[in-house]
C-alpha cells in the first residue's frame, strides 16, 4: 500500500500510483483544498517532470493566500506527455533526482506565515534507505504541507514504505489506524502523544517514536514508554527553513559533526547558516547566520549535549519578567489529575501579559482553580504562576497541531 | 455591579488566602487598603473584562474601589 485513510476509507497501492502515473497527463502546480491523497499525487508527478510546485495549507484563508502569493487563489494545472514507464522503481529514480523546487510555508506561530523555496536535497538530507527500512509502515501525524509532514512522505515514498494518515484525526481513529496497518514508525508533535495517552493502550508493533515540532519532557517519555514499549524513541530538531538539523540523544540534543561550522551556539540562543536554508525572502539573516529563536540549556558540565527549553520569541512578558511557558506546562502537567495543560498569555492593561492556563483534567477528577494555584506556589515563583486557570475539554491546537499561543481563549 | 465587584475582588482574595471582604467601601484604597500588588490588580482586571468586556485600566491607573465602579458605569 502507498497510502491508506481510515477515516475517509481510502486505500491507495503502489500499483495503483503506478498506474496513475501513467494514466495521468494533468498536473495541479498550486494544490489547495484538495484532500492529502490527491496533494502527494500531484507532488510525485510534479516531481517526475521536473515542474516546480507550492503546497497551500488546506486551513489558509483567502485573505492569508492573497498575502502570500500575491493574489486570489485560482487552480494552476498544466499538462505533460505521458513517458509511460515499465516499472515504478524507474519512476522513483527521475523523482529522486528531480529538478523540481518545492515552496511551502513556515507555520507562522507569530505572525503570517513565511514562504520558503526547497530543492529536493533539503528533504533528502536526513532519509535512511536500506533494507532495514523496506517493511516500515509510516504514520503521518504532520501536516503534509509542511517540512515534517514532507519528511515523514518521502521518507515513506524512498523506501517503497506504506504511509498511513493520522493527521488531525480524533485519538479513537488514530488508535484503530496504529493497531489495524501495524504502524512501525511515528513522527510527531509532542502534543500528538500528550493527547493519546492512556493508561489501557499500549503499541507493540511501534519501533520508532519521533518527537519534533515542540519542547517535550521527562514525563511524556515516561507516557511514551508505557505506550510504546518496543520503540525507540527519538527527538529530531527541523525547521521549514532548514529541515532535519540536529540528533538527539534522549531528550539531549547534539550538532551532528558534518554540521558543526553550520549550526552555532551563541549566548544559548540557536544559530543556523545560510547555507542550510531554503531560499526565503524574508528571514532576518546577519552576515550569513539565522537567529532560530530557539533558546537552549546546556547539560550540567557539558558544552555538547543541550535541550531545548523553547522560542525566545515564545517567552511570554509579564510585568518586564519573561516567563517560559513551557516550564509552567511542566509542572502543570506533573501535578495528579491533570492530563494535559497549555499555558499563553493573555493581553492586560495592567503587566502587558498576564499569564493563563488551560487544562484538561483525568476523567471523574476533581480539581479547583484555588487548589492548583495552591501546588504551584512551591514549585514556581509567583509572577509564573498562571493567575487564571480554565478548564476545557480540548487544547487550542493550531494548525501546525502544535498548541497555538496566539489564538488559545477561554 | 456592587455585587459583581465584591465577588471578583474575593476571587483574586481567595487566591491569596486573605480573609473576603463582605462590604463594598467606596473609598478602599486597592493597595493600600485590599494590598493587591500589580499581579493580582492584572487578575482583577481580566476577571472584570470576562463578565463586563470592560477593562477597567485601560484608561490608566485606578486606585480605590469607587474608581472602578464608575468606570463599570455604577450600575
Amino acid at each position: 500500500m502507498f497510502y491508506i485513510n481510515e477515516k475517509e476509507a481510502i486505500f491507495f497501492s503502489y500499483e495503483n500510483l503506478f498506474n496513475h502515473l501513467n494514466e495521468s497527463t494533468s498536473i495541479i502546480t498550486n494544490p489547495y483544498k484538495i484532500n492529502t491523497l490527491e496533494l502527494f499525487l500531484n507532488l510525485i508527478k510534479a516531481l517526475v517532470y521536473n515542474v516546480d510546485i507550492t503546497l497551500l495549507d488546506q486551513d489558509f484563508t483567502e485573505s492569508e493566500i492573497i498575502s502570500l502569493v500575491g493574489e486570489k487563489y485560482s487552480e494552476n494545472v498544466i499538462h505533460v506527455q505521458s513517458i509511460n514507464l515499465d516499472c515504478f522503481q524507474t519512476y522513483l529514480k527521475l523523482i529522486i533526482n528531480s529538478k523540481s523546487t518545492i515552496t511551502i510555508f513556515t507555520s507562522g506561530t507569530t505572525g503570517m506565515p513565511k514562504k520558503v523555496v526547497h530543492s529536493l536535497q533539503t528533504f533528502g538530507r536526513e532519509i535512511k534507505f536500506g533494507q532495514k527500512f523496506d517493511s516500515s509502515i509510516w504514520g503521518l501525524a504532520f501536516n503534509a504541507t509542511h517540512m515534517a509532514g514532507l519528511q515523514v512522505f518521502f521518507q515513506a515514498l524512498f523506501n517503497r514504505n506504506t504511509l498511513v494518515d493520522l493527521f488531525n484525526f480524533d485519538t479513537e481513529i488514530i488508535n484503530l489506524s496504529i493497531f489495524k496497518h501495524k504502524i512501525s514508525h511515528i513522527s510527531a508533535t509532542p502534543t500528538f502523544y500528550r493527547l493519546q495517552n492512556s493508561k489501557d493502550i499500549v503499541f507493540n508493533d511501534v519501533k520508532s517514536v519521533t518527537l519534533g515540532g515542540e519542547k517535550s519532557d521527562d514525563n511524556l517519555y515516561r507516557v511514551i514508554k508505557r505506550m510504546y514499549p518496543f520503540a525507540k524513541v527519538k527527538n529530531i530538531y527541523a525547521s521549514t527553513e532548514a529541515g532535519s538539523l540536529l540528533c538527539s540523544d534522549g531528550e539531549y540534543f547534539y550538532i551532528p559533526e558534518r554540521l558543526n561550522d553550520k549550526i552555532v551556539i551563541k549566548e544559548n540562543v540557536l544559530y543556523i547558516n545560510e547555507s542550510l536554508l531554503g531560499q526565503t525572502s524574508n528571514l532576518l539573516i546577519e552576515n550569513g547566520w539565522y537567529c532560530s529563536g530557539d533558546v537552549i540549556e546546556w547539560k550540567h558540565n557539558s558544552d555538547y549535549y543541550f535541550k531545548l527549553i523553547g522560542k525566545s520569541n515564545e517567552m511570554i512578558n509579564v510585568g518586564g519578567y519573561k516567563v517560559n511557558p513551557h516550564e509552567v506546562e511542566l509542572e502543570l502537567r506533573s501535578i495528579i489529575g491533570i492530563k494535559n495543560a497549555f499555558v499563553f498569555g493573555k493581553a492586560n492593561s495592567v503587566l502587558g501579559n498576564l499569564i493563563c492556563a488551560e487544562i484538561i483534567l483525568e476523567k471523574g477528577i476533581e480539581l479547583e482553580e484555588k487548589k492548583i494555584k495552591d501546588i504551584l506556589e512551591s514549585k514556581l515563583q509567583q509572577f509564573k504562576i498562571p493567575r487564571r486557570i480554565f478548564f476545557v475539554e480540548k487544547l487550542s491546537l493550531n494548525r501546525t497541531g502544535k498548541i497555538s499561543r496566539s489564538n488559545a481563549k477561554e | 455591579m456592587k455585587e459583581l465587584l465584591l465577588l471578583k475582588i474575593n476571587e483574586v482574595l481567595e487566591g491569596k488566602n486573605m480573609p473576603f471582604l463582605t462590604d463594598i467601601n467606596l473609598d478602599t484604597n486597592l493597595r493600600n487598603g485590599l494590598g493587591l500588588d500589580s499581579f493580582d490588580l492584572a487578575e482583577l482586571t481580566v476577571r472584570i473584562e470576562e463578565e463586563t468586556d470592560i477593562d477597567i485600566f485601560s484608561n490608566g491607573i485606578v486606585t480605590t474601589v469607587g474608581e472602578i465602579l464608575e468606570i463599570l458605569g455604577n450600575k
